[in-house]
């Protein structure tokens, strides 16, 4: 079995080195004096015999101490440093002495102290460039309009950034880290448990979470992946999180629009095409019945045609070219005409109309013909959406300031969660009554744009199986 | 008077009077309510907005620095040309994104 030996120190070997010269001294004396007490002559030379060895001690003993100075110092120093745990924990100081000894000490002193103070600077530098990176990182992650999360293997935010808590819709200045981010996109209000059907998940889940029963609630894309490299802890995961609402609905209201367009071209041309087909291969079909096919045809054709107008004017609209022609335009002739266009539809239903018009009407700067395509659009829509036998009022109420257009149905209504659409481009009532109608969900869309572009606007309030009520405001100029 | 509507998920502010300390208390109110919920997605239509004046820029910069601490935005729709060469001059065009209508604003939400 190996066994440690304590290495005797340079000083006690020094020391045991002197005793010895000492011993062999007092040697040589003792055998000096015995040789001349034998020779008899031992009384005159007494003096020397003592104090020649005694003189040699003392010179080997200074000069032995001049030696041993330095080398206990260093030695002591050398002691302190293998107590110390830390190299930096140490008090070394230089030898003053003019020695090679002293003078390698006091070198390598200097050489320890340069290093020492290099790797103070380099701790330094590393402390501040580990700052700054973070800092950085920070900022950078803090700047991104996508919600960006890390959060441990139990789903617990370790670290997220300002978007995180907007996008989680949680008020201004609410920390979310240490809480659960399951709980959070839970929390979002999603109706089918997304949060907890997220934690049973592995793997990336890229998943789009409904922030409520409608779209316009909110709807999230949520993506996480295992952080990687070194160091990284066992199961923890960067999440993003990105509100894709707009997006959703633009997607939404595309499909509408193939929906609709599909819908709207292929109807009229399926009932022109039947119709031009039966008139052209059947024989002996009496007059009458000509005419009314003639009348189908011509009746799809115009709707065809009132598609495509809409549709043009909604690519005006998009397209920001959508421009007025104004001119002074008198109100009472303009609503005439309005009246005239619909009134065919409203006889045709057995409608009763009231018109309540001031005995005096201003005369506006707008573009006639499309405040009257906006204006046959409320109206048409009251004839559209009211039951045969119902009852449609125009009003008009003017002051100094506005002009106001009142287009009031006792028809089917608007739900309240439609109400706020019923302006969007392409938006249809889910009320299967409406739904039987035919319209493309544009003019409702075109009526506000003509209000807008006039420095007007249209407002609506309904009742459902009550009526609505459509309000159009021109200022006077 | 600025009034506050909803186009999608877009906040869209209209104004028709000129963005000047009378109206700032206002339309930061309206601010406030947008930036408040979620993500902020904001338009400003500057379409009957005359003019900005010094209060108005500053509630235009607060607004924008808090939007963007959500991870939001906010647009400028329908500027006057006196309303560009105000931003123009104060250096702050290139601080925002301005569009030509508020269509093409609230269209640039969902790219």
């Amino acid at each position: 079995m190996f066994r440690s030996t304590r290495p005797i120190s340079v000083t006690r070997r020094l020391i045991e080195q002197y005793f010895m010269f000492g011993l062999a001294c007092l040697f040589f004396c003792v055998a000096v004096c015995v040789v001349l007490a034998w020779r008899g002559s031992l009384t005159s030379l007494v003096p020397a015999a003592v104090v020649l060895p005694l003189a040699i001690l003392l010179v080997g003993g200074l000069v032995l101490r001049r030696s041993l100075g330095l080398v206990a110092t260093i030695e002591e120093q050398l002691g302190r440093i293998a107590a110390v745990s830390s190299p930096v924990e140490h008090d070394l100081r230089p030898i003053a002495a003019s020695d090679p000894l002293a003078d390698g000490w006091n070198a390598l002193l200097e050489r320890f102290a340069g290093q020492a103070s290099l790797g103070d600077l380099e701790a330094r530098l590393s402390r501040a460039l580990g700052g700054f990176h973070e800092q950085r990182f920070e900022q950078v992650f803090n700047t991104l309009s996508d919600g960006v999360a890390v959060t441990d293997a139990a789903g617990v935010i370790r670290f997220g950034n300002r978007s995180l808590a907007a996008v989680l819709r949680l008020p201004g200045g609410e920390s979310v880290e240490g809480r659960d981010l399951y709980e959070l996109l839970e929390r979002e209000g999603s109706p089918d448990g997304c949060g907890e059907r997220l934690r049973r998940q592995s793997g990336p889940a890229p998943m789009s979470i409904p922030c409520g029963p409608n779209l316009e609630d909110g709807v999230l894309r949520v993506s996480r992946a295992p952080l990687a490299g070194d160091g990284a802890e066992a199961g923890t995961l960067v999440w993003t999180v990105r509100d894709v609402t707009q997006q959703k609905l633009a997607d939404e209201m595309r499909s509408q629009f193939v929906f609709t367009a599909t819908h709207e071209l292929r109807t009229p041309l399926a009932n022109i095409r039947a119709y031009a087909e039966t008139l052209s291969l059947e024989e002996g079909i009496d007059v009458e019945k000509q005419k009314e096919f003639c009348n189908i045809i011509n009746a799809e054709a115009t709707r065809l045609g009132r598609f495509v107008d809409e549709l043009l004017n909604i690519s005006q609209m998009e397209a920001g070219a959508l421009t007025l022609a104004r001119h002074e335009t008198d109100v009472e002739r303009l609503l005439s005409e309005v009246i005239e266009h619909v009134q065919p539809q409203m006889r045709q239903k057995g409608m009763d109309f009231e018109p309540l018009l001031p005995p005096k009407l201003p005369k506006l700067q707008i573009d006639k013909d499309k405040v009257a395509a906006a204006l046959v659009n409320l109206l048409g829509n009251a004839v559209k959406y009211t039951p045969d036998g119902g009852r449609v009022r125009l009003q008009v109420e003017a002051s100094l300031e506005h002009v106001s257009f009142h287009v009031e149905d006792s028809g089917y209504g608007i739900a309240p969660d439609e109400l706020p659409h019923v302006f969007d481009q392409f938006f249809r009532s889910g009320d299967a009554r409406v739904r039987q109608t035919t319209g493309s969900g544009l003019g409702l869309a075109f009526t506000r744009e003509v209000a807008r572009l006039h420095g007007g606007r249209v407002g609506v309030h309904s009742e459902l199986n009550k009526g609505s009520k459509f309000t159009m405001t021109l200022p006077v100029r | 008077m600025y009034e506050h509507s909803k186009q999608g998920a877009v906040d869209v502010i209209t104004g028709d009077e000129p963005l000047n300390l009378d109206a700032v208390d206002r339309v930061s109110r309206l601010l406030e309510d947008c930036i408040g919920r979620g993500q902020p997605r904001i338009v400003l239509d500057f379409g009957g907005v005359a003019l900005i004046d010094s209060a108005g820029l500053e509630l235009l910069l607060d607004a924008r620095q808090r939007c963007g601490q959500r991870g939001g935005r906010l647009q400028l729709a329908a500027l006057s040309p006196l309303c560009h060469d105000i931003l123009d001059v104060t250096g702050l065009a290139s601080e925002f994104e301005t569009f030509d209508d508020v269509l093409s604003a609230v269209g640039s939400f969902a790219r």
